[in-house]
């Protein structure tokens, strides 16, 4: 048994690593630019309503972030893509980098067109327009930044020869922008003209070593440090410690409420079974069961919280307004449970509905065993034979559920705890995605995936408690 | 026996709140209501937590409601008038001919939290924070780019000049409205002591501002500065106002405490603008609107905006009397529009690049039924993208609603070109060689069931004309990034303006499109672009006038967006604080100046 816990911890160890590696993957290439997101902020008040970010701005900020280092220790691509790319900054500029890539597999002279609309960029925005010309300049920079933009050959060239049309207007004025479209447009030609496509299908590999995101980000974990989140600009691991103790007291409740409600009441259906009596109560669980969370939860706001109905609890938050250390300990516990009690009737009532199911239908499989039988015609009594005999083997699937627990402790409800407005980890976790904050997202999954590995091995130590014939020693 | 254990359980919280105290009835109470009188809580929701409260790094425009009644300019507007009342200043701001000097002086009276007088030298440390390219005020700087140095008085330090680089209309009344932050309290190493404004503020990427990266002081500053004790320690958020950071509970509540003995006391007993009454002002945060307005029912909170139009109709069915709170509706300084990918790629619609297909779109939606059917009759038709709140110099009264007409509407696309060739009900069109059908994308947000509801209407009437409209749901910040690249037909959008003079560049200038502003439109016109730039170098209001005429009439004419609606705010007030009043600018309210009778008052 021991060697076999030893075991199982030590598997621990590559599957945290792939865990780890899975969630900084998903959550580096989820849709939006964290950057942008941070940047574009401001009080409309307080005049910010100029909020142009600048590119100098958006790169030391990037830099800052750490993400303008390549994303792993290695990575597998096609021959035709560069191993640079995520050296330039602007998203856009890389999808066009991108799409140039994947239609024409030439990155030198990819490379090359690509500094010629910079320089052609440059250029056109040097240019201070007086107001004969403002209309003519107003549209070549439009047609530079769209130019800049496009990886699609026929936009290329219809926004080259427009600007080239345009310059065309105010030859003296716009000779060097012309001469720098006429080069951009030879260096598009020779970028057709040697087009190696094939070594899209080649693949290549390359090595970053140690200056990557993700080992940035795994050595911070080592250390205990999950980074900085960028929504809360404060540390992951402070603003996890104050979300797990509401999800926690939530779910610790709610677990011990159920099985307690719940065992009783599975092995009380099988005691009357096809009673009435156990058929009102299949069906009342079988309707709780049904009511979808967030509904019951405002009905019972609606209800429960409201002068119009009854007002017996508060609607929203973990404690009272005036709720200070200074309390003492039993009013400060009076304040919690008067706050928690729906929050935590809405956890357990669906818990429990699933529970006493589960543990109806184990029951009932083992009830008509021989083993079953055998005690009976020992001359046990009924309450024996249920308590001691059936239920431990028909907790089995209990078990199996207790597995879940422990993710599902930590990790809260998103929509009770957003519909009571309680702090827990539902809702930090639901608020890191919708704002792209991405320390705080893989921070969430690791610690869940983690717990989820916890709760295997410890649901899997239980059914050799319960049950003789497993056993995890060697014979 | 289980009944009874079960229905102990639930008994058992329903005592303890009973032992908690049952709520007072509100009622205006019996004193004198020109005498406010000091104490009680004001509890003010808030849909969600700010990032932080550093006035100059926050991102929320949560902050600045709750720093409102932290920090200080030397003038704030009247909420109502707008006119700029003096705070800090000790008299209006001087404002040399050219209005590139403004001579301020601050009030000898006014003092921070450990007692020292507030100086110029706090005015001049706060833009050189503000300009330090290493602090994370980026978002901050282009507003106040149009500064090039503070001069302070040596002499007097209460006095100081600011000098503009070039006249800019906004300068007045950023000038005016600045937050001052506390130099000994920020900076107590004097890190930015031996720079000059001018010194500070550098062009973004330019050599001087990689130099200035390096000097002694510069990152060490900014440290300290971006760091998160910075943005939530009480002891680092402290102003001159009349109230301190107590405490901030994460996703809860953040609460400011009344300060003691503070300097504007003795002038509140002449001066009701310096009335700031609570005892304590908590900011509550409840996620969802339905339970915070539940909560406002219950008295668990005292003011709360944006409710959602439905609750609130029905809230103004309800007979007065028997509510705990009394509602208003001042009209909003925002305003609803959907968004048209005016410049489309090759992946995009091509046909919305047509001024006449733009035209027809805005001829099949009911403006005047949607305000009523969803939006609950709480908005009025917007014409322009200028508040009708600014007044005659900025808003053009004589722009008419585009009336919802769907035979003008097919007129205007069959003069286009656009018939139903093949007999499918859609419009198609020969573009390049190629046959076009009138299709569109409409990105709305998966939160906003009323942006929805406008998509299914406009889905409607839009079918009826021949077009078809493709509703995509999804997360609001993947709409702006999607507008942002202009990888979008049609966007639900809607446009935040202050309560300083409109500054169309943001929106409407050219430079915002090329540069990935906020003119994912793509709206390019050269005459616009003139008429913003001078708007911006006109410091005469006067002057402006026409400016911002013509360029509301240009908007309008091109139809670049479609208006929709200005909506009006929807805000209740518990009813215990019988003075208070809702306004236009936001949050709505002014939490710090309300005040309940003794008799009445919740929280001693």
């Amino acid at each position: 048994m021991g060697l076999y816990l030893l075991k199982r911890i030590l598997i621990f160890i590559p599957t945290l690593f792939l865990i780890t590696l899975l969630s900084f993957i998903i959550s580096i290439n989820s849709p939006g630019d964290p950057v942008e997101r941070l940047l574009s902020g401001g009080d409309d008040n307080a005049g910010t309503a100029d909020r142009k970010v600048t590119e100098a701005v958006y790169l030391a900020k990037r830099k800052q972030l750490g993400l303008d280092l390549p994303v792993f220790y290695f990575s597998l691509c096609s021959y035709a893509e560069t191993d640079t790319l995520h050296r330039v900054a602007r998203p856009h500029e890389r999808a066009m980098l991108s799409r140039l890539t994947r239609d024409y597999g030439n990155w030198e002279q990819i490379q090359d067109y690509f500094r010629c609309a910079t320089r052609l960029e440059h250029e056109a925005f040097r240019i201070v327009p007086d107001s004969a010309q403002r209309m003519i300049i107003t549209e070549i920079k439009v047609a530079v930044s769209e130019l800049k933009r496009t990886g699609v050959k026929a936009e290329v060239l219809s926004h080259l020869h427009r600007i080239d049309s345009l310059c065309r207007l105010r030859p003296a004025l716009l000779a060097p922008v012309r001469q720098l479209t006429n080069e951009c447009a030879a260096a598009f030609a020779h970028i057709e003209a040697t087009a190696t496509p094939w070594k899209n299908y080649i693949p290549s590999f390359h090595i970053y070593g140690t200056q990557c995101q993700y080992h940035r980000w795994v050595s911070g974990i080592i250390r205990g440090d999950f980074g900085i989140s960028y929504q809360l600009s404060r540390p992951v691991v402070t603003a996890l410690k104050e979300a797990i103790p509401w999800s926690l007291t939530i779910n610790i409740i709610a677990v011990i409420v159920s099985y307690c409600i719940s065992v009783p009441l599975g092995i009380y259906s099988v005691r009357n079974r096809n009673t009435g009596r156990e058929r009102a109560v299949t069906t009342l669980l079988f309707v709780l069961y049904s009511l979808p969370g967030f509904w019951v939860a405002t009905l019972l706001i609606t209800f429960l919280c409201n002068p119009e109905y009854l007002h017996l609890f508060p609607a929203a938050g973990g404690m009272d307004d005036a709720h200070s250390d200074a309390w003492s300990w039993g009013m400060r516990m009076a304040d919690y449970a008067k706050h928690l009690f729906l929050p935590t009737l809405c956890y357990t009532y669906t818990a429990f509905a699933f529970l006493s199911r589960q543990m109806r239908a184990g029951m009932m499989e083992v009830i008509n065993m021989d083993f079953i039988r055998t005690a009976r015609a020992k001359g046990l009594s009924e309450r024996t034979v249920i308590w001691k005999h059936a239920l431990r083997n028909s907790l089995i699937p209990l078990i199996t559920h207790f597995a879940g627990i422990f993710p599902m402790m930590v990790g809260g409800s998103v929509i009770i705890e957003t519909i009571f407005a309680i702090p827990g980890m539902g809702r930090l976790s639901v608020e890191a995605i919708f704002s792209q904050d991405h320390p705080m997202i893989i921070a969430i999954f690791t610690l869940g995936a983690t717990l989820t590995m916890v709760g295997v091995l410890v649901s899997d130590l239980l059914y050799a408690i319960v049950d003789p014939r497993i056993s995890y020693s060697r014979k | 026996m289980k009944i009874k254990c079960l229905s102990l359980v639930l008994a058992l919280p329903m005592l303890l709140w009973q032992c908690g105290g049952e709520a007072t009835t509100p009622v205006a109470g019996d004193c004198d209501l020109n005498q406010p009188v000091a104490g009680d809580w004001v509890r003010v929701w808030q849909p969600a937590d700010p990032d932080n409260l550093n006035p100059f790094t926050h991102t929320h425009a949560q902050a600045g409601y709750i720093n409102e009644n932290i920090y200080q300019g030397l003038f704030s507007p009247d909420p109502v008038s707008l006119q700029p009342l003096p705070v800090l200043a000790a008299k209006p701001l001087e404002i040399s001919p050219d209005g590139l000097i403004f001579t301020c002086e601050v009030r000898p009276e006014a003092k921070w939290a450990d007692g020292s007088p507030v100086t110029g030298h706090d005015f001049a440390f706060t833009m050189k924070a503000i300009f330090n390219p290493e602090c994370n005020s980026a978002p901050y700087r282009g507003a106040y780019d149009f500064i090039q140095d503070v001069v302070v008085d040596s002499a007097n330090p209460r006095r100081f000049q600011v000098v503009a680089k070039f006249p800019f209309f906004r300068a007045e009344a950023i000038v005016s409205y600045i937050e001052f932050m506390p130099r000994y309290l920020l900076d107590p190493n004097n890190y930015l002591g031996p720079y000059t404004v001018a010194q500070m503020n550098t062009e973004v990427g330019s050599k001087e501002e990689t130099a200035l990266r390096n000097m002694p002081g510069i990152r060490e500053f900014a440290t300290l500065f971006n760091s998160p004790e910075y943005g939530r320690d009480p002891k680092f958020i402290s102003g001159s106002g009349p109230y301190a950071l107590e405490s901030w509970t994460p996703n809860q509540q953040i609460v400011v405490v009344r300060k003691t003995g503070w300097w504007g006391d003795e002038l509140a007993k002449t001066n009701p603008q310096f009335g700031a009454w609570p005892s304590k002002i908590i900011f509550k945060t409840i996620p969802d609107r339905s339970t915070a307005f539940t909560s406002m029912k219950g008295e668990e909170i005292d003011v709360m905006r944006d409710i959602l139009p439905k609750d609130f109709a029905e809230a103004t069915k309800t007979d007065p009397a028997s509510l705990k709170y009394n509602l208003f509706t001042p009209d909003a300084y925002n305003f609803t529009c959907i968004m048209i990918n005016n410049r489309p790629n090759q992946s995009r619609a091509k046909a919305l690049g047509e001024l006449n297909v733009r035209k027809a779109l805005a001829h099949l939606v009911d403006v005047k039924g949607l305000i009523d059917n969803v939006y609950y009759g709480y908005g009025k038709p917007a014409v322009s993208p200028v508040s009708p709140l600014r007044g005659p110099i900025e808003f053009n009264d004589t722009l008419k609603m585009v009336p919802f007409d769907q035979a003008k509407a097919t007129a205007l696309l069959s003069a286009a070109g656009w018939t139903d060739t093949d007999g499918d009900h859609v419009l198609d069109k020969m573009i390049g060689g190629k046959k076009e059908k009138l299709e569109f994308e409409f990105l709305v947000s998966d939160g906003s069931t009323t942006g929805q509801a406008v998509a299914l209407h406009f889905k409607e009437n839009c079918q009826k004309a021949g077009i078809v409209i493709n509703i995509k749901a999804m997360q609001f910040s993947l709409i702006t990034e999607k507008t942002g690249k202009h990888d979008f037909d049609l966007a639900g959008l809607n446009m935040v303006s202050g309560h300083l003079p409109t500054d169309l560049y943001q929106y409407w200038h050219s430079d915002s499109y090329i540069n990935g502003g906020s003119n994912s439109m793509g709206f390019v016109n050269a005459e616009a672009d003139a008429l913003i730039e001078q708007i911006r170098r006109e410091p005469d209001a006067n002057k402006r006038k026409p400016m911002y005429w013509r360029v509301q009439e240009i908007i309008a004419e091109q139809q670049p967006v479609i208006y929709m609606l200005v909506p009006q705010e929807r805000v209740a007030i518990n009813k215990r604080f019988a003075t208070a009043k809702a306004n236009s600018v936001r949050p709505n309210y002014q939490a710090l100046s309300f005040w309940a009778c003794p008799s009445v008052q919740k929280f001693k």
